[in-house]
């Protein structure tokens, strides 16, 4: 840590390249639409983003600890199922409850696989997106469940707002400093960071890299629970398919703010950033018009710049 | 070969004894399993999620895995299948399969020569391939027009087995023959197990690197004009969203290891197998959909523990041993 | 190290138990060996008491419509006393071919396909010819160049569907209108043909759509879609939105109410979940065509046991109705309850 404070400024506009990202992009909609700059669709921005958001707090987690998750997408259809169902059952606070538990439970039998019998994150978590996704079928019969209300308070929780601002978005924001403050202000935090960039050092230095392994996949769990709450409150009804696909955006938005995937490093803020490039592409796009395919190339290019500039700043920091 | 020898090669290859189980007890269990037309029937329904396995082996083997195959297989189709009618269908054919090697060297180029990692660089490519795919395609279905095409993608020999089977086993063994016998080979095992031992020892590491994972993209892109012949179209999310996973899958159930340097040709084979017998025995059940998912999901996770517990216990009795 | 050997021999035995598990599920054990026992069973299937009725329904269990489809397919079959065999691809094309390839080695009957795809479908249905075995499709048609191979078409006219809808959305709006267009799937075909009955609706009139975009069949994504448009055009510059299915409309209708806005008419080019008729009872659903399940699903069947019967059906197209529901007529078109 030699650096001058000018140098040690650069680097830190270097490793915060993707606001710039974001802000650029950001920019190119607002010029190209009067529509897309208005306040009201910041506002729509946010609530939109939140569930990928929430979910990529936990996946970030996994992800900094050297795993995948891919069963998250699935574990959020199951969710959202049971949450509805169960509302109309056992009341909104213990179905809740209960989504919050089998969240966390998921997560524990992936955290177990993978953390103390050392099994492949990527195949055990596409094998657990099977099981979630049989389980969401085998609880619904295949149908979709919706709340026989749809006036119920429950459902403010995903529509409602504070002001000008949804729930939902204050709820992320909640996320996102509880996920944060975890990582970098707990001894849990460091120890994940420690497992994910060496995880044979540290199991010499004391850390059960085993339990800290499991616990990231329980915070993936819940954060996805967390998501379909939120996503089902909203939606009032939830079919089979809802989580569908949310797994790769989710890990797109976690890869583009630039979690190192090797494990290691990683920072919930820029998860957070990165997700909200994808919602900023995908919002824009219907606005200005554009084919919605497009976006998927627009990803594309922008990952690839972003961990070139990445790639360029570490290089430079290795030989100074 | 005495009973010794035997075990040490079932411990050697953990895919053996749990292909066998399977087998074995699907024979015994399901009417209508052990039946010559049913078994190539298997056979070919894998022949093609087989072909792309073989790429992707060469490139798990050396450490790393390719997701882009997942949109690269409905651009090719559709690349394929639309461009058959303009220029012919050959041409056709070599431009989609010119396409996967593109796509191949940009991915190897990025993960050899920029040094970025394998997942982030594939996936921004699965994106891009999948983007592509729908811009040519303008979103809609295209319909082979060529009957040479679609007779070559639904032709079978006598005793039921397909064409594109009989590609599929033409491939095993060159890709056998390569790992096996030439420089390459050996090379990818060294890059895959130890790439600063392999750079030290004066392998070309970057070179091979992007070797494999051209190899990748061609057999995606041929993936994806075998699917577009069988079934005589293209459709835009054919692949989509986990087809790259499911190929995956199978070359990891086989044994071969995602950190690199471990895995054979036909590890990979008996992995796409396991799955595939699964399936088809799901699909003579007639089980509900949810059963079919959850034994799938349960049978991916029970294959990896398997192999751990039988390879950690070919560590012991080899530590006890020396 | 014998605990460990034990432990994976469990893990064996496990999923052995998994699959026999299956067997009690399935009820479908007996099923798998008639199959294979019935080489040549034409003639006990003219007879009438083995039938074997192949299907692949593409979302079989997965899907609200396809899974009252299901049950009412196979219990409609109970009844007729036949043997159903009902596979579900989900969606993926590759995996229908697959289990086109099981069913002809199970030696059905007849086979009945309801293609992911109806282009992809094609090579299917000359598949099943080339094996030898009558094939109908259910629901969604093959492309118009694989019908040589198919004994006929039962269940709805998608275009019809389409057309009637937007047809009823002109009288509504008018001929001078603006509207959008939430689309379901990409390739998916049931989506390709509404949209084309929603342009044949269309024609002739000043009609101008003003934007498409697709929701993957999911009514969150259509939601955020409709969010998307409340954005984009200000209130006064659209007069309806039409979407491909009511799971997508009500999506759009959600949105509509979050934003405060009622200034956009709604419509859905079909519907098959009998509730939607709350949302046209309140006026939020400006009208849609309603297609049963059960009709659909017990259509199919008798077609299907004529077909193996020898029968021959005099028609190609076997189009099941679906009235358009409105505000105004929803409660005097008798629609049975499903």
């Amino acid at each position: 840590m030699s650096l001058s404070k000018k140098g040690g400024a650069v680097q830190v506009m270097k490793d915060w390249a993707i606001v710039g990202a974001m802000v650029v992009v950001y920019l190119i909609f607002a010029v190209l639409s009067p529509n897309f700059r208005t306040a009201e669709n910041a506002i729509l921005l946010l609530r939109q983003v939140s569930i990928i958001a929430i979910m990529g707090c936990g996946m970030s987690f996994a992800i900094i600890g050297g795993n995948f998750d891919l069963s998250v997408g699935s574990l959020l259809s199951l969710c959202c199922c049971m949450c509805i169902d169960l509302h109309d059952k056992i009341g909104p606070v213990p179905a809740m409850a209960v989504t919050l538990l089998v969240g966390c439970a998921s997560g524990l039998v992936c955290g177990f696989l993978v953390g103390h019998l050392r099994l492949n994150s990527m195949i055990v978590t596409l094998g657990m997106m099977n099981v979630l996704q049989a389980l969401t079928l085998m609880y619904t019969g295949g149908s979709s469940v919706m709340l026989k209300d749809q006036n119920v308070w429950f459902g403010q929780i995903g529509k409602g707002s504070l002001g000008p601002i949804p729930y939902v978005t204050i709820i992320m924001v909640v996320c996102i400093v509880v996920y944060a403050t975890l990582l970098n202000k707990t001894v849990f935090g460091h120890h994940v960071l420690a497992v994910g960039s060496n995880d044979e050092a540290c199991r010499f230095s004391g850390i059960n890299d085993r339990k800290v392994v499991r616990n990231t996949f329980v915070l993936s769990g819940l954060s996805a629970a967390i998501a379909a709450i939120l996503l089902c409150s909203r939606g009032g009804a939830a079919q089979t398919t809802i989580g569908q696909g949310y797994e790769f955006d989710v890990i797109t938005g976690v890869i583009l703010g630039g979690a190192s995937l090797n494990g290691g490093s990683g920072n919930i803020v820029k998860t957070f950033i990165g997700v909200m490039i994808i919602g900023i592409l995908k919002n824009g796009f219907v606005i200005v018009g554009l084919p919605y395919y497009l976006q998927w190339l627009a990803q594309c290019v922008i990952i690839l710049l972003a961990v070139y500039v990445a790639i360029q700043s570490e290089r430079k920091k290795g030989t100074k | 070969m005495s009973l010794k020898k035997v075990k040490a090669f079932m411990s050697r290859h953990t895919v053996v004894p749990i292909l066998l189980v399977i087998f074995v007890l699907a024979s015994v269990l399901v009417a209508g399993f052990f039946d010559i037309r049913n078994l190539f029937n298997i056979l070919n329904q894998n022949a093609i999620k087989g072909i792309m396995a073989i790429g992707m082996t060469f490139v798990i083997i050396n450490g790393y895995f390719d997701m882009s195959l997942c949109t690269l297989i409905s651009l090719t189709a559709a690349l394929s299948c639309g461009l058959q009618s303009s220029i012919g269908l050959v041409p056709a054919i070599l431009v989609s399969l010119a396409v996967g090697l593109i796509v191949g060297a940009i991915n190897g180029f990025l993960v050899a020569k920029a040094g970025i990692n394998a997942f982030v660089v594939t996936l921004a490519l699965m994106l891009g391939c999948r983007s592509l795919s729908y811009l040519y395609s303008q979103e809609q279905s295209i319909l082979a027009t060529n009957d040479l095409f679609t007779d070559f993608g639904m032709g079978r020999l006598p005793f039921g087995m397909s064409y594109i089977s009989v590609l599929f086993i033409v491939m095993l063994l060159i890709a056998h023959y390569v790992l096996r016998y030439t420089k390459h080979g050996r090379n990818t095992y060294a890059a895959g197990g130890n790439a600063n031992a392999a750079f030290n020892a004066g392998i070309n590491v970057t070179r091979t690197t992007f070797i494999n994972f051209v190899i990748c993209g061609f057999t995606g892109a041929l993936g994806g004009v075998l699917y577009a012949a069988q079934s005589g179209a293209s459709s835009p999310p054919l692949g989509w969203p986990d087809m790259h996973m499911l190929v995956i899958a199978g070359v990891v159930l086989g044994g071969s290891k995602l950190t690199g340097g471990v895995g054979n040709i036909w590890y990979t084979c008996g992995g796409v197998m396991i799955l595939g017998i699964v399936a088809n025995v799901m699909n003579l059940l007639n089980v509900q959909t949810y059963v079919s998912t959850m034994v799938t999901g349960m049978i991916m996770i029970g294959v990896l523990y398997l192999d751990k517990v039988l390879t950690e216990r070919k560590k012991k009795e080899s530590l006890t041993n020396a | 190290m014998t605990k460990k050997r034990l432990f994976a021999l469990l893990c064996a035995a496990t999923m052995t138990l998994t699959m026999t598990g299956c067997f009690g599920g399935g009820n479908a054990s007996s099923g798998a060996a008639s199959g294979a026992a019935s080489g040549g069973a034409s003639s006990a299937a003219a007879s009438g008491d083995s039938i074997v009725i192949g299907m692949t329904v593409n979302n079989a269990g997965a899907d609200p419509y396809q899974t009252a489809y299901y049950s009412a397919a196979e219990a409609h079959a109970k009844e007729l006393g036949v043997e159903l065999k009902l596979l579900d691809p989900v969606g993926d094309v590759t995996k229908q071919q697959n289990q086109i390839q099981d069913l002809i080695s199970m030696n059905c009957d007849v086979i009945v396909l309801w293609p992911c795809n109806a282009e992809a479908g094609v090579a299917l249905a000359k598949q099943v010819q080339a094996a030898g075995i009558p094939l109908m499709t259910a629901n969604n048609d093959v492309a118009e160049e694989g019908r040589q191979y198919v004994t006929c078409y039962v269940g709805p006219s998608n275009i019809l569907e389409g057309q009637q809808s937007a047809e009823q959305m002109v009288a509504d709006i008018g001929t001078d209108a603006k509207v959008l267009y939430i689309e379901g799937q990409a390739g998916y075909t049931a989506s390709e043909e509404r949209h084309e009955g929603f342009e044949k609706g269309i024609e002739g009139t000043n009609i101008e759509v003003l934007d498409y975009q697709i929701s993957d069949g999911n009514r969150e994504k259509a939601q955020q879609v409709m969010e998307n448009y409340l954005v984009k055009y200000a209130k006064g510059t659209v007069d309806a939105v039409f979407c491909m299915d009511d799971n997508l409309a009500i999506g759009a209708i959600n949105a509509m109410k979050a934003a405060g806005r009622d200034d956009i008419k709604v419509y859905a080019a079909a519907c098959g979940d009998y509730n939607t008729l709350t949302y046209i009872r309140e006026g939020s659903l400006g009208g849609t065509a309603m297609q049963s399940p059960i009709i659909d699903a017990e259509t199919a069947i008798d077609y299907a046991v004529r077909i193996a019967k020898g029968e021959t059906i005099s028609d190609y197209n076997n189009y099941m109705e679906t009235p358009v529901a409105t505000p105004a007529n929803v409660d005097s078109l008798n629609i049975t309850e499903w």
